[in-house]
């Protein structure tokens, strides 16, 4: 039947006692069950007891087969006895939705191993399609791709069995795979297209409006639940696009900039805390704020995680943010402030300059020249700058001194003075310290410096064409007031970026680029995406035009080759039998298409024996293994007929 | 084995809304017609469930979950009109002739590729009387069925319906063939002649040869230890040397003019008894002429058999053995 699957040694003893079709279905609907129950179990609202539990007892009936089963009443208790513990779980406080999912797991457990009857399957079939289902709403992970093409493939290769060949049929054979493998194709092709093609509506919001009670229904919640399970790699700061550009230039556009997040000004009791960060500018929702650098540069797109400060990391060369999600402002020190927090994922568009400047931003305010409390701190800078002639000599000493030290995100960080012990004992440590020590030292030198955390560099993407701001890529460092304007300096040490983190950069990239491209273009797919998508095709289309007229000539022509081939072929064989038909007819018999020689009566002249050969012969050719006559040697079989009798 | 979602116990009015569905047959033009099983229902309403909890939650994974749904449903549809396509012209593997009262078993292999194994049936219907047969697609493909042969008759099948619910059993997809008839003739069973000259030899006599057994045939000609013979076909009757002389002319007239229906009846089963015996011979059927040594001609001689009806003019020609009601040899 063309199983790949290995069965226990009992297969033979249960497919007398159950049933040759019943037994091929089985493997078929625990498939479409295991992936019904693998597809929820990518969900985060699944306590991985129940499923594991299910998957456990569904491998336990593959490999034990049929005997391995309660009775259909036992099922049932089992799985009345589900929705009464889910009942219980409810009462306890626990959540519906996770009692929901405990409560199918607990079904397909009962189904998995019911008695083997033709019910069963149905009810595997339909357990399995609302498991794939329930996941749909409660998972947004990427994975949930491979059981449901699994869940697909079995369901289909599961109905021809049950319902196809089975039954009425007269248990035709199933076939093998390849067929099916074929069929998987297609569908996914039609799926991918009325995916593309269907149209969206708003029901759910604009129901809601004439309807409150919908908010209330099981389902609406389900649906939204969707949102708050589409958890992220929390690691994930933000993603950075380019549009409109090839992914050079792109990354030529991005590397190697400073994400510019809070400037921190107050430093007291070891601790930096920013300090009259005012906001200058506001804007309201979906409209500009221009960030004083102009109103010219490339667009970029950028998908910011949800977290909990309001500050937006803002790349340097930033002149304008063309259409603001929430409501938001630029503070006096050029960062750009939320007005709260967004608690959710934001689009953003910034329009980037090739050069890297900083946004313009107040003078200092006194907290920004306060000198530090450590009178150690200050002796080593003297020490440092000694002999230099001005400010840029002694910040470039230090800066060069302290990029000369290590970067250790293991160094022993003393609780009670930790800069002045990184200072004079350690020389090894984060880049918040390095930061730390140069503003505290170019304070302690009379000039006015703070420390800015943000980000910078990102891991390219080259499989995705997107930059990655993660965790991994936080940085600090220095803006210092020099000449009137603020001056950013890095004093951390280079080897910080060797600490990158990934091992298989390549994997890893590739991974990022499959879950972003399974958010995009199928979580968050919408109508714009459709337009975009089309407008892409079209593009597509005009550059490739050549190529797609010349394709259905290849076409036609593969295809001319190929009957001609096959006509060849066949018209050897057809010419074989019109040979054949031509010399019974002078013999005097008629033989009809479907008639093999053997119904036909003997030629006259024809010895019994030797038509007897002949028809062996004639049919092992035709048929069987023989090698195919061609019209020649067929007629030298038939000289050969009558000539001997 | 029932696979049914009848197996669901599902509540009676419930089964019989389904059966109420499962009846209609919507007509798509070109003589196909398009209905849903009763899992293609259960499938067909849980596709629109799924669609519409996509519309309404807009939620983008319940939209591919109805896309690939719907791919399923469309590919099975598309298959099954592939399949109910590519059958081919079937009435040339229908029996001609067959005998009345009896049970046709037919199994002839065709060549038909179906993209899945798929169970076809299909219908003959003429004014009066349906045939049914199956076309069983696989790694080879059959044509097979019991056909109950009617009285004696010649019928006329001008309407070829064939039907499938491949290759998943969903959707009951049923077409009409156009240019495809079949003329199929029930004639009576063999009878031997009234007057066989065998039986008038005397036993102990030499036989030549041997034949297939009539109705009719005496008991003590047959040969039974050549009977039991696995390689003989059935019953052996000897031919005697006196038979050839009788049989010289190899011509039988037929007087079909016989009042009585079951003298009739009689009558032809006579005839066709001889036509069997007689594969190369003459028949004259009241004014018509056939030379069964002709395959055209034989088939013609079957068909005007079975649609015979009593005449009123003698049996044309002469010679030969004459056959009718009354008079024995005749001329």
């Amino acid at each position: 039947m063309g199983y790949g699957w290995v069965w226990g040694t009992g297969m033979a003893t249960d497919a007398v006692k159950f049933g040759g079709s019943l037994v091929q279905a089985e493997r078929l609907t625990l498939g479409v069950l295991l992936f019904g129950v693998a597809a929820l179990a990518l969900s985060d609202f699944v306590s991985p007891a129940y499923w594991l539990v299910t998957a456990i007892a569904c491998v336990l009936r593959l490999a034990i087969g049929p005997r391995f089963a309660l009775g259909e009443m036992q099922a049932s208790l089992l799985g009345w006895a589900g929705f009464f513990w889910v009942i219980a779980e409810l009462v306890m406080g626990r959540s519906w939705i996770v009692a929901l999912t405990d409560f199918l797991l607990i079904l397909s457990l009962a189904v998995s191993i019911e008695a083997a009857t033709p019910r069963n399957h149905l009810h595997r079939l339909i357990t399995g399609t609302f498991l794939i289902l329930a996941a749909s709403v409660l998972t947004d992970s990427v994975l949930y791709a491979l059981p449901l093409a699994g869940f697909l493939l079995l369901l289909w290769r599961a109905c021809r069995r049950l319902y196809g060949v089975g039954g009425d049929a007269g248990e035709l054979p199933l076939g093998d795979w390849r067929a099916d493998w074929g069929a998987l194709l297609v569908m996914l092709l039609v799926s991918a297209m009325l995916f593309v093609l269907a149209p969206r509506f708003d029901t759910h919001s604009r129901l809601q409006n004439i309807q409150p009670r919908l908010q209330m229904s099981g389902f609406s919640d389900a649906v939204y639940l969707g949102d708050f399970a589409r958890l992220l790699d929390p690691t994930v700061v933000m993603r950075v696009e380019v549009p409109d550009t090839t992914p050079a230039k792109a990354k030529a556009l991005l590397q190697n900039r400073y994400w510019r997040g809070v400037a921190l000004s107050s430093f007291l009791k070891g601790k930096w805390s920013q300090s009259g960060d005012i906001i200058s500018r506001r804007a309201a929702p979906h409209s500009s704020l221009d960030l004083g650098g102009g109103t010219t540069g490339r667009r970029i797109v950028l998908y910011r995680e949800a977290v909990m400060h309001p500050y937006l990391m803002l790349p340097d060369g930033a002149t304008r943010l063309p259409d603001l999600p929430e409501a938001a402002g630029l503070t006096v020190n050029g960062s750009v402030k939320f007005i709260s927090p967004p608690s959710s994922r934001l689009r953003m568009e910034i329009l980037l300059s090739a050069a890297g400047s900083l946004p313009v931003m107040r003078p200092p305010v006194s907290a920004e020249g306060r000198a530090p409390a450590s009178e150690a701190i200050a002796a080593w800078a003297r020490r440092v700058t000694a002999g230099a002639e001005n400010d840029e000599q002694r910040l470039s000493r230090i800066s060069g001194l302290l990029r000369s030290w290590d970067y250790s995100l293991k160094t022993r960080v003393d609780e009670q003075q930790p800069i002045e012990h990184f200072l004079l004992q350690t020389h090894s440590g984060h880049c918040e310290m390095f930061a730390t020590s140069m503003a505290l030292a170019a304070r302690s030198l009379g000039m006015s410096a703070r420390v800015v955390n943000g980000y910078y560099g990102g891991d390219w993407n080259d499989a995705g064409g997107f930059l990655m701001l993660r965790q991994q890529h936080a940085h600090a460092w220095v803006e210092v007031w020099l000449h009137d304007s603020w001056q950013r300096y890095d004093p951390t040490p280079a080897s910080r970026w060797d600490l990158s983190g990934v091992r298989f950069a390549t994997l890893e990239h590739a991974w990022d680029a499959v879950r972003l491209s399974w958010y995009r273009y199928v979580l968050e797919f919408g109508d714009q995406d459709r337009a975009g998508l089309l407008t892409l095709l079209r593009q597509w289309v005009k550059t490739y035009a050549t190529w797609l007229l010349l394709l259905p000539v290849f076409f036609l022509v593969a295809l001319l080759l190929r009957f001609a081939v096959a006509r060849k072929w066949s018209g050897q064989r057809g010419h074989c039998r019109d040979v054949l038909d031509r010399w019974l007819a002078r013999q005097g018999i008629e033989r009809r298409r479907w008639q093999t020689l053997e119904t036909l009566p003997r030629p006259k002249g024809v010895d019994d024996g030797r038509w007897a050969d002949f028809v062996l012969a004639w049919e092992l050719q035709a048929y069987g293994k023989g090698a195919a006559w061609t019209p020649a040697s067929l007629r030298r079989h038939l000289r050969a007929l009558t000539r001997m009798s | 084995m029932a696979y049914d979602p009848a197996d669901l116990r599902l509540p009676p009015w419930l089964t019989s809304a389904l059966d109420a569905i499962v009846r209609l047959r919507i007509p798509l033009g070109s003589g196909w017609h398009l209905g849903v099983t009763r899992p293609g229902a259960i499938f067909a309403a849980t596709m629109v469930g799924v669609t519409a909890a996509a519309a309404y939650s807009g939620n983008n994974l319940l939209y591919l979950c109805a896309g690939m749904l719907l791919s399923m449903g469309v590919l099975a549809l598309v298959s099954g009109f592939l399949v109910l396509r590519s059958i081919p012209d079937v009435s040339a593997c229908m029996p001609d002739v067959s005998i009345s009262g009896c049970v046709h078993v037919l199994r002839r292999e065709l060549q038909v590729r179906t993209w899945f194994p798929a169970d076809v049936h299909g219908r003959w219907e003429s004014e009066g009387h349906a045939v049914d047969f199956r076309l069983r697609c696989s790694d080879k493909t059959f044509l097979q069925g019991r056909l109950p042969v009617p009285r004696r008759g010649l019928m006329r099948f001008t309407k070829l319906f064939v039907s499938t619910e491949a290759p998943l059993g969903l959707w009951h997809l049923q077409r009409r063939v156009e240019n495809m008839e079949w003329t199929w003739a029930a004639v009576p069973a063999s009878a031997a002649l009234p007057v066989n000259p065998e039986t008038s030899l005397p036993d102990g006599g030499e036989w030549h040869d041997l034949r297939s057994y009539v109705r009719g045939d005496a008991p003590n000609r047959i040969h039974w230890r050549k009977s039991v013979d696995p390689s003989a076909s059935g019953w052996l009757v000897k031919r005697f040397s006196g038979r050839e002389a009788a049989e010289a002319d190899n011509l039988l007239r037929v007087d079909l003019r016989v009042s009585s229906d079951q003298a009739f009846e009689h009558l032809l089963a006579q005839v066709a008894g001889w036509m069997r015996l007689h594969p190369a011979g003459q028949l004259v059927l009241g004014r018509n002429r056939f030379k069964l040594a002709d395959a055209k001609e034989r088939l013609q001689a079957w068909r005007s058999l079975a649609a015979a009806t009593p005449g009123s003019s003698p049996a044309a020609g002469s010679g030969g053995v004459w056959l009718g009601v009354g008079n024995g040899h005749g001329d």
